[in-house]
């Protein structure tokens, strides 16, 4: 089967590296809405930071560096090296490209998702896997005409 | 002429680099190599087998040697006075691994960063897996 991560509070991403780190506040109208480290941000219908999934559309832009709420300001950064979990039914393959789930997990390539990353380094048991993501570079696109 | 690297033994330096990962090769590479993954492994990108660039191997090491390697990084390279680059052009992946002005069907990797006074040595960006990320959310 492809390559889904397993996003949950209790399979918790290990941020392990980042460049371009700044502090961004999520959005506080969705105080419920919960934002794990190493998801993907992007910008909401209300200007404001929030998890990147499709149902509201957002592109993805940062990498979160740490879990939180509606409401919190939490570290972002632009490229991030994360772990994630697998099962070994759905584990990762070394050099596979990933993108982002409709739901904000990392996965393989699929129609309409964004590109985020690369897959570049499975772990022995193949229960995790590291990601190098950099999700904001699919959308600078356009060159000086 | 346009720009193509001499890629020798010595003749790269990592100046730096970013989110450091530890790959285990399956051929020997390099300093300043781009390398790809086939058959689950890490070798050098080159045509003839098809690997995508993603990484940049840190220094010269045999095939089976376990090294860091940097998606982002600030590569200097040797040229010829004939073969220099230019400040700002765009860098590509020779067929061979070499650094070279950009091509038809070759990957872009980076750019020029800066050019010894020389004309001997250059200074580029290399961020190898950019232009493969190349779709939005629709």
């Amino acid at each position: 089967m492809a390559f889904v991560e397993t996003r949950s509070a209790a399979a918790a991403r290990t941020v392990l590296d980042a460049v371009g780190v700044c502090r961004v506040a999520l959005c506080a109208t969705s105080t419920t809405n919960v934002v794990y480290a190493g998801d993907s941000l992007g910008i909401d219908t209300n200007s404001e930071w929030d998890l990147s999934a499709h149902a509201s559309g957002e592109q993805p832009l940062l990498v979160a560096l740490e879990s939180g709420v509606g409401g919190d300001t939490i570290s972002a950064a632009l490229m991030a090296l994360i772990e994630v979990t697998t099962t070994s039914t759905n584990v990762a393959t070394l050099g596979e490209e990933v993108a982002l789930k409709d739901t904000g997990e990392y996965q393989a390539t699929g129609a309409g998702l964004p590109d985020v990353g690369f897959v570049v380094s499975v772990g022995s048991d193949s229960l995790s896997a590291i990601l190098c993501i950099c999700p904001s570079f699919p959308q600078l696109t356009t060159a000086r005409a | 002429m346009p720009f193509a690297e001499t890629r020798a033994t010595g003749s790269r330096r990592i100046i730096n680099g970013v989110l450091p990962v530890i790959v285990t090769l399956s051929e020997a590479v390099q300093c300043g190599d781009v390398l790809g993954v086939t058959g689950g492994t890490w070798v050098r990108s080159a045509h003839t087998t098809g690997e995508q660039p993603l990484l940049v191997a840190s220094v010269d090491a045999p095939s089976g040697d376990i090294i860091k390697a940097f998606p982002l990084c600030i590569v200097e390279v040797t040229t010829t006075a004939a073969n220099k680059s230019t400040v700002g052009e765009i860098v590509a992946l020779s067929d061979t691994g070499n650094y070279q002005a950009a091509g038809t069907g070759l990957p872009d990797i980076g750019f020029t960063a800066s050019i010894g006074g020389d004309n001997l040595t250059a200074v580029m960006v290399i961020f190898p897996m950019a232009t493969q990320m190349d779709t939005a959310r629709t």
